[in-house]
């Protein structure tokens, strides 16, 4: 009686185990070559889903399938869907060899895919069916990926985003996303004065909450606020723009927009002469609260609040265009020839002629090698990073935009109107231009593509007009411009601000996976940083301000960031040779 | 032989009551003791996507950190004053009860309970949501503190560090205090009311009879979720401080679940996170068995 317990607790014990470990030690390997036949048979219809972190789900996409994505799908016999993953599901889904067919990863999950051969080779379908992806034009950006993302020579198995071609010449759009955002029926009353610096910006919206000190509703308007969701972006981003830098992930270090040069944001003890972006934006602000502009409410402020307030005009400026759409639409929608709009001036940094020679950082997509369909998985892979592809997302399908006498192609008159009247939103909508799938493709806006055209239409010289608005018409007509990117265009030819023509962002690929014990730091680091921030911001005298740095400084060591410093410094100077390398 | 019989017919009894038993068994098997297994990443160096055992095995070495990290000592600090705080304010659903219990009006005594009762069923997003409009330094309720003189101009309760301690403990009692009183509410209705008669007929008054008959009667439900809540010491989940957090209030807010959250989750430092997971459920385990301990010594006898 006794052994058939101990024997039936066995076999129990034995099952629960076997149980759990179903699924760990599938042979991803055994099963890609199974499916390795390199065949572009399209006569079974398959259903193809592209997942990814911050890619959006097509059962929240109104319009799905887009034209776009119809062309797709007739054009490969598959029914396309998009799932979004985040991190958890992510890890989940890989653990479990149950990812989608097509998926967008970021460095963090580098690793673990190559080691967990999740990835299937593409190196493979090189001269069958991935041709758009070794094409001529995307050498530099394969070599990246298989230099620095892969694990060994003949491998390849990522591919980015809007890569930039050697050749291509980029303009500044029509209107800055980035830079000292004003409103412009105010800006206009005080005699829209030149801001070169924080300080001119800082008198400008002084004199402008002067003019406006509370909104039409009895509501209190502040200069600016901070946005406490996204950890130091908020601080750092706006000395980006100011000092001429661009930020890696974090914040933590940053690129010399000219130099290309790292440099550590927050511990700046060994470049005393530089201002780093961090501490350019929290001086900033501090300014802020000393004029008492800031909104008392700035670290509590999360970015759906900051939407809200912007959405109701109680800010007066801000460095990014994602949050005042709302608020220029609705002023828009009850007088159509209002001035009361939000615009954006440049500051040091024009985001703009930005040169993706390898492609977007931080988004790589592969084929699973789980993917029941790796042949049909390849080949949509493929033709996502195609011309055909990219012109369709960025313009829509042909007839939304039709080659001239010349050869040429031109918008139609009906897409452009498409686009500006709000009643044919459900088309624009259908149309899939610039919709979901437009971080995916393979080619840059800019891009000449081989009929003369840009990829994206929008940006040819003489449709860049067409879409402003009449706040923006205003400023045109006030300021003397054509355009009011014109702005930055000006200011770069003066060498008073420069864009993104000279910065080489290829290099943040070259870095290795940053190791556990350099992420525990940068992220103590970081949250240390955002727990300093109230005593910076809040400092009443430059002696507060330094005495606060200082103790943030003591804790930073505390924390080892010299440990983490090094390691960045290093690894920056052997990427950027690689890239160099590379790059001859 | 009737006791022959007898003793032969109890064990199949016995087996029906245990089938019937057995799906619970099993969904506690399933949720509570085959994540048991998961402990095993804090002995490996995990990296998402490959199997456990292809990753290297670093034994104690996350155990060893624990000790190390300055941020655990700290998150220690913040979740055992939310716990004491919590535990302090324990018998306040006994106390609610009794004097909910004391209203005469049902009507009324509905009223107040379902009232106190709903906000356990609001998720905290739309409590901070609720807090932010009444709390922020432009909100319905710091306008009145203002013209009270109660709070300066442009400050707000939320971005405030000294107040974090007893602002969270409030907003929590608040949401939970209905909810927590419904075992009590049940446990005076099971008092015999011909106690309270004779009480009465002594010249008890409700005072009294709440004493010496009503208290005692719900000391036995007390003591239980006294040693449950002695257990959960740790546990003081992460949602309301996770909301609630921001550079200012983050150095005392930031509790131990919290830190696992932020360490596992965002920094997707799983084996870490499991490690710390793992001590945490040490030391509740102890402490639960040190109250029932102390349970027996002092009531004579035990609840687990």
């Amino acid at each position: 009686m006794r052994k058939r317990k101990v024997a039936l607790a066995l076999l129990c014990s034995v099952a629960l185990a076997a149980s759990l470990f179903t699924g760990c030690g599938t042979d991803h390997g055994e099963k890609q070559k199974k499916n390795g036949k390199k065949t572009d048979d399209l006569s079974k219809h398959v259903d193809l889903t592209i997942g990814g972190i911050g890619i959006t789900d097509t059962d929240s996409v109104d319009g799905w399938p887009t034209e776009v994505a119809e062309k797709l799908e007739k054009k490969f016999n598959v029914t396309l869907k998009q799932k979004s993953y985040d991190n958890e599901s992510l890890n989940l889904d890989l653990s479990g060899g149950t990812t989608t067919d097509i998926i967008q990863i970021n460095d963090d999950h580098i690793s673990g895919v190559l080691k967990g051969k999740h990835a299937v080779n593409l190196e493979g379908y090189k001269d069958t069916l991935a041709k758009n992806i070794f094409s001529e034009n995307m050498e530099f950006r394969n070599k990246v990926m298989q230099t620095f993302k892969s694990d060994g020579k003949d491998s390849q198995y990522f591919v980015t985003p809007r890569v930039t071609f050697g050749d291509t010449t980029a303009n500044y759009g029509t209107v800055l996303n980035n830079g000292y955002v004003v409103r412009w029926d105010l800006y206009k009353q005080i005699g829209c004065p030149e801001i070169n610096n924080d300080d001119d910006y800082i008198d400008a919206l002084k004199a402008m909450k002067a003019i406006y000190p509370e909104t039409e509703d009895g509501l209190p308007v502040y200069a600016m606020s901070a946005y406490n969701d996204s950890q130091l972006h908020a601080y750092f981003y706006k000395g980006c723009l100011a000092e001429g830098f661009i930020n890696l992930e974090g914040g933590i270090y940053v690129q010399d927009a000219e130099t290309n040069e790292l440099y550590p944001d927050i511990y700046d003890v060994d470049s005393p002469d530089v201002l780093t972006p961090f501490w350019s934006g929290v001086k900033f602000y501090n300014k802020l609260y000393k004029e008492g502009l800031l909104d008392p409410d700035c670290f509590i402020t999360k970015t759906e609040d900051l939407n809200e307030k912007y959405s109701k005009g109680q800010y007066l400026g801000g460095n990014v265009n994602w949050h005042y759409g709302k608020y220029n639409e609705n002023e828009r929608s009850s007088d159509p020839e209002t001035l009361k709009e939000y615009v954006t001036l440049p500051a040091k940094l024009g985001w703009g002629n930005e040169k993706n020679l390898a492609g977007w950082f931080g988004k790589y997509f592969f084929v699973s090698s789980h993917s029941p369909n790796i042949e049909r998985a390849v080949m949509v892979l493929d033709y996502l990073q195609s011309e055909e592809f990219s012109r369709d997302i960025d313009s829509g399908v042909e007839g939304r935009w039709k080659k001239a006498e010349d050869g040429k192609p031109a918008l139609t008159e009906d897409t452009i109107n498409m686009k500006t009247d709000s009643s044919r939103i459900d088309e624009w909508k259908k149309a899939g231009i610039g919709g979901t799938l437009s971080d995916t493709c393979g080619e840059d806006y800019y891009n000449a593509a081989s009929d003369g055209g840009k990829i994206d239409l929008w940006f040819e010289d003489d449709i860049l007009p067409k879409s402003m608005t009449y706040a923006e018409k205003d400023m045109c007509q006030t300021l003397g411009l054509n355009l009011p990117s014109d702005t930055l265009k000006k200011r770069v030819e003066n060498g008073k601000s420069i864009d993104l023509g000279n910065c080489v962002n290829a290099i943040q690929m070259g870095m290795e996976t940053t190791p556990k014990n350099v992420v525990r730091i940068d992220s103590n680091c970081e949250e240390i940083t955002m727990n300093a921030i109230p005593n910076l911001v809040q400092a009443e005298n430059d002696e507060d301000f330094e005495s606060a740095k200082s103790d943030l400084m003591k804790q930073l060591e505390g924390a080892g960031v010299k440990d983490s410093v090094k390691w960045w410094t290093d690894g920056w100077k052997d990427a950027k040779k690689g890239i160099e390398d590379l790059s001859k | 032989m009737t006791k022959t019989l007898k003793s032969v017919r109890r064990p199949k009894k016995q087996y029906k009551l245990l089938l019937m038993v057995l799906p619970f068994m099993f969904i506690v098997l399933l949720f509570n003791y085959v994540p048991i297994f998961g402990w095993i990443y804090s002995m490996y160096d995990y990296v998402p996507g490959l199997s456990i055992f292809d990753c290297d095995f670093v034994g104690l070495e996350y155990f060893k950190m624990i000790f190390q990290d300055a941020n655990v000592l700290r998150t220690l600090k913040n979740t055992a004053i939310f716990a004491v705080i919590n535990i302090v304010l324990t018998p306040f659903p006994m106390i609610f009860a009794i004097l909910l219990n004391e209203v005469k009006s049902s009507q009324v005594r509905k009223f107040v309970q379902t009232f106190t009762t709903l906000p356990n069923f609001i998720s905290w997003v739309i409590i901070f949501s609720l807090a932010f409009a009444l709390f922020s330094s432009d909100g319905l309720l710091t306008g009145l503190m203002g013209k009270m003189g109660l709070i300066g101009a442009g400050k707000s309760i939320l971005s405030s560090k000294k107040s974090v301690y007893w602002f969270q403990t409030f907003l929590s009692q608040w949401k939970t205090l209905g909810w927590n009183s419904i075992i009590y509410l049940a446990a005076i209705a099971g008092i015999d009311q011909e106690q309270y008669e004779a009480a009465r007929v002594d010249g008890a008054g409700y005072f009294q009879c709440a004493l010496h008959i009503t208290i005692p009667a719900m000391m036995e439900t007390y003591v239980v979720l006294f040693i449950l809540n002695i257990g959960n010491f740790l546990n003081t989940g992460y949602e309301q401080y996770m909301l609630f957090k921001n550079s200012v209030t983050a150095p005392n807010i930031e509790v131990l679940d919290l830190y696992v959250y932020r360490i596992g989750l965002e920094n997707m430092d799983y084996s870490y996170g499991v490690a710390i997971s793992i001590v945490k459920s040490v030391v509740s385990i102890t402490l639960v068995v040190m109250a029932n301990l102390a349970a027996k010594k002092i009531r004579g006898n035990t609840v687990i």
